[in-house]
């Protein structure tokens, strides 16, 4: 029978950083992914590291974990990370007293917010408004959570971790109120096994009351949902905050190439309901304008929603097994109901995903005996290569080709350069708004790729395929060519692959109401459904 | 003072002004790019715009449509090929058939039901067409639908090719010049011997003219298509080029490449049309305009080309009687002299767009001449 020691469950921030704290300690473990890594709520939020200042009034709690986290990723996670820089913004109608308990609340929780002159701030920010008042200078930074999920499995892998993407776990089995592995299934082979395992985590996200029932046991998870728009390119380079009580679509942030604008808050019963909204849009749309009134005029490339999975305790108040009450849980179901060898982490958010996982291994270290103490706040996620591997790019590639291939791969340049080397063919262009080569996108669907991709979807997660403008309406026709030559699919693999594709990225340009978007839509409607007859126009069925 | 002001460069706008231009109407075209027919091969498909039965007035009146059109496009220098009640599976990129009830002549092959050997011809270097994927795609298609053509793929270097990867744009620069074409077509010659027709990706020049084509093939020594690629197109761009060229031709005033930002209205006679044009609006005075601006409205245009309509176009489209005169929410006309043709009129099946475009472009273009007095020719 296979075995390992510990198998975690969700592909998301926090279970990779589960499983590379994990393989940090010497602990064997396998991963388990029903999609693909961030496919979750790591991969649909606005991209902020937080600085703690929107939790400051609030919950101080969870503001003072955020700094910490923040102060400790950019160090550690700085190949995911742009230090933007972050402002909180006070206009003329808002409340001047929040702003005050702000300021109090910031420095007892020891959150940096330094006073800017309107001017200065106006200088920094063309774009704000004119009736803002006060401006705060806070360390918020950008960080791309497909990036960081996917660096977090990566350092595991090469540690000796295993990461299984597709793969569902259908059922944990429990013997004699122990966990003793989990059947699992891998969705696109169909394959069907068993692995064997002392102790399993779940990290499910919005899942993990599913993963929890799959043991037979509970665990209550609300699932919130929040939409977010994004812009074609960046509205401001810092990210600002609307400093007032915490609400809807109050943080733009400068994620990479683009801007994103969010969020709202809906209470939903499905975690796979990821809808938009009738009028959301146009909803966040309306509140952003009052910070930066030109969202109001800027191209709208796509809305998508993320889910939020808030842990409740049960209704009973009974709160055994929970560690940390504030912003996420961990839930020892030993104590709760005697079954031995599954740890549920739940709720939190992407800035405090190291910490989760630090915690949530250190339970599963204590449970399993080993002594070795966490590292993940000192060891970084990469190692940058040093400027001479970017020179040694630029020699092969054009200068933004080399840069934006630098900001996304880091040391993993370096292949892309010995591939493009070897065959200048390699060099071509097949996603011309974010500059990704064919060498880049071999280099993840290789076999020997540490978590390859398995579909075109998941190379627009690894390299921002298909993330620009034309939302992969050209540049997934090429890509899809770029699979099937390497044999990755057979053409009708290939084929299938590409509907699939397109279909997603129409997905979210649906929810754009009006603008440049929706014409970009039309073309790609008509070219796949007209010209080429692949996919039925309007219902979206496949031919 | 034009007669007739066409607002839309597309293939509807470009139909209309055309068919006015016939009638001996001055004819302006206002338009800010070729519209989305342009972007692929060109195909056009009536499916599920033919009446019931043959002979009807109803489907005369689409046969006078597309007869102008055909002769238009013959006279033009990109001959179309195709009949109104038939239908052909064109091969795509995808590997899927395309039905056209009509297509530009490179695209138009023989009908891939009956007997035949086609091969895929691939072109080194060129970025977004592989032969081998669309012929063992085509092949599987062909069996599916019972068809007997049979497909297989070749590869050959684009003469004066170089290492880097190259788009079919790039290619048909190219090919405009006939030297290129010689070469292109001695290094055919292999796959063609096996071969009852070659087909490439759409690269065989932008300006070439069908005369062009047809030396081309002959210069091969079998038949060859194209194959629309992902946009830029040629094929498409091709008939785009020479549409223009033909309006200029033919008399018609090109104002490009400036977005129309209102219809002036006298009550309900538009008297002109006025350009966003830089520094300051460019007002064009006309007796007769013509609307074809597009399915998808442009930004900061809120109504088609500035005027208020009572509806939100992305949704019902604008609703029009049956000279296709634009129709307020009481159902009165809400300007004698303005006509509207295209996708904008809504409820259109993309499928069917350039059918549609043809049609109403054609009918809009001669009741706008009309309208101040010129009568459409036989």
């Amino acid at each position: 029978m296979e075995r390992t020691q510990v198998v975690v469950i969700g592909g998301g921030a926090t279970g990779t950083g589960i499983l590379r704290d994990l393989a940090l300690r010497g602990v064997p473990a396998v991963l388990f992914e029903q999609k693909d890594l961030a496919f979750g709520t790591s991969g649909r939020f606005h991209g902020l590291l937080h600085s703690g200042g929107r939790y400051a009034v609030k919950d101080g709690d969870a503001a003072r974990e955020c700094i910490e986290e923040n102060t400790i990723l950019k160090k550690v996670a700085s190949c995911c990370i742009e230090d933007t820089g972050g402002m909180f913004v006070q206009l003329d109608r808002d409340d001047p007293d929040y702003v005050e308990s702000w300021l109090r609340a910031c420095k007892q929780v020891g959150i940096p917010a330094a006073e800017l002159s309107r001017r200065e701030a106006l200088e920094m920010e063309p774009n704000l408004s004119p009736s803002l008042k006060r401006a705060f200078k806070v360390p918020d930074a950008c960080i791309d959570g497909f990036l960081l999920t996917l660096a977090n499995a990566q350092s595991a892998v090469e540690m000796g971790a295993a990461v299984k993407t597709y793969t569902r776990v259908t059922k944990i089995a429990v013997d004699s109120d122990k966990v003793q592995g989990v059947h699992y299934r891998d969705e696109i082979s169909g394959d069907e096994g068993f692995l064997g395992c002392e102790l399993v985590i779940n990290a499910g996200g919005p899942w993990a009351g599913e993963v929890a029932s799959s043991a037979g046991t509970n665990i209550r998870v609300n699932c919130d949902r929040g939409a977010l728009i994004i812009f074609n390119h960046r509205l401001t380079s810092h990210v600002v905050n609307h400093c007032r009580v915490p609400g809807d679509a109050d943080i733009l942030v400068p994620a990479g190439p683009v801007s994103i604008l969010g969020t709202t808050s809906v209470a939903v019963d499905d975690p796979w309901d990821l809808r938009v909204g009738a009028g959301e849009v146009e909803y966040i749309v309306s509140l952003g304008a009052e910070m930066v009134p030109s969202v109001t005029e800027a191209r709208i490339m796509r809305a998508f929603a993320g889910i939020r999975p808030l842990y409740s305790a049960e209704p009973n108040g009974d709160t055994g097994g929970r560690e940390i009450s504030r912003g996420f849980a961990l839930i020892d179901q030993q104590e709760l109901d005697g079954t031995e060898g599954l740890i549920s982490v739940v709720g939190g958010k992407l800035t405090t995903y190291r910490l989760m996982a630090q915690v949530t291994t250190n339970l599963a270290c204590r449970k399993l005996g080993v002594a070795k103490l966490c590292t993940t706040d000192r060891v970084p996620l990469k190692v940058l290569p040093q400027d001479s591997a970017l020179a040694e790019a630029k020699k092969v590639l054009s200068h933004p080709v080399a840069m934006s291939t630098y900001r996304r791969l880091g040391p993993g340049l370096a292949a892309v350069v010995e591939k493009v080397k070897n065959d200048p063919a390699q060099a071509e262009i097949i996603c011309e708004c974010e500059l990704i080569t064919r060498a880049e996108l071999e280099t993840y669907l290789s076999g020997t790729a540490r978590v390859p991709a398995r579909t075109l979807n998941d190379l627009s997660r690894r390299t921002r395929l298909g993330m620009g403008p034309c939302q992969g309406t050209f540049c997934g026709y090429r890509a899809m060519l770029v699979g099937y030559e390497t044999g990755k699919w057979t053409a009708d693999e290939a084929g299938e692959q590409l509907v699939s594709f397109v279909k997603n990225r129409w997905k979210g340009q649906k929810f754009v109401p009006y603008g440049k978007q929706t014409q970009q839509l039309g073309i790609s409607r008509d070219l796949y459904g007209a010209s080429l007859n692949l996919i039925e126009p309007g219902n979206g069925v496949e031919k | 003072m034009y007669d007739v002001l066409v607002i839309g460069g597309g293939l509807a706008g470009m139909t209309a002004a055309a068919a006015a231009a016939k009638t001996g109407a001055r004819v302006g075209l206002a338009g800010t790019g070729p519209g989305s027919f342009a972007l692929g091969s060109g195909c056009i498909d009536f499916d599920g715009l033919l009446p019931e039965g043959e002979g009807t007035p109803a489907v005369k009146c689409l046969q006078e449509a597309v007869d102008f059109f055909t002769t238009m496009t013959a006279g033009a220098g990109c001959d179309y090929r195709g009949e109104l009640t038939g239908k052909r599976m064109l091969p795509t990129i995808v590997g899927t058939y395309q039905p056209a009830s009509y297509a530009p002549s490179s695209v138009w092959v023989p009908d891939p039901a009956l007997p035949g050997t086609v091969a895929v011809v691939g072109v080194r270097g060129l970025t977004g067409f592989n032969a081998e994927f669309i012929a063992e795609r085509l092949s599987f298609q062909a069996d599916t639908l019972g068809f007997l053509t049979r497909y297989h793929a070749r590869m050959i270097e684009l003469p004066r090719g170089g290492r880097q990867s190259i788009t079919a744009y790039d290619a048909a620069v190219c090919m405009e010049m006939e030297e290129s074409r010689r070469e292109l077509a001695a290094a055919l010659q292999p796959a063609a011997e096996a071969a009852d027709l070659v087909i490439l990706p759409g690269i065989l020049g932008i300006k070439v003219t069908a005369g062009d084509l047809g030396a081309f093939g002959d210069a091969v020594g079998c038949p060859v298509c194209e194959m629309a690629t992902m946009p830029p197109s040629v094929p498409g761009l091709r008939v785009y080029h020479h549409l223009l060229e033909y309006l200029q031709k033919t008399g018609v005033e090109l104002n490009l490449g400036h977005p129309v930002r209102h219809c002036l209205l006298d009550r309900t006679y538009c008297t002109a049309v006025s350009l966003a044009t830089p520094g300051r609006d460019r007002l064009l005075p006309a007796k007769a305009v013509v609307i074809a601006t597009g399915q998808v409205v442009q930004e900061g245009e809120p109504g088609a080309a500035g005027i208020d309509l009572p509806f939100d176009l992305r949704k019902d489209g604008i609703k029009v009687n049956r000279q296709l005169q634009p129709l307020n929410k009481e159902g009165a006309v809400i300007a004698d002299n303005v006509y509207v043709a295209g996708s904008i009129l809504g409820g259109n099946n993309p499928k069917n767009g350039n059918a549609a475009a043809i049609t109403t472009g054609c009918q809009a273009g001669i009741s706008a001449a009309k309208v101040v007095g010129y009568n459409a020719k036989k």
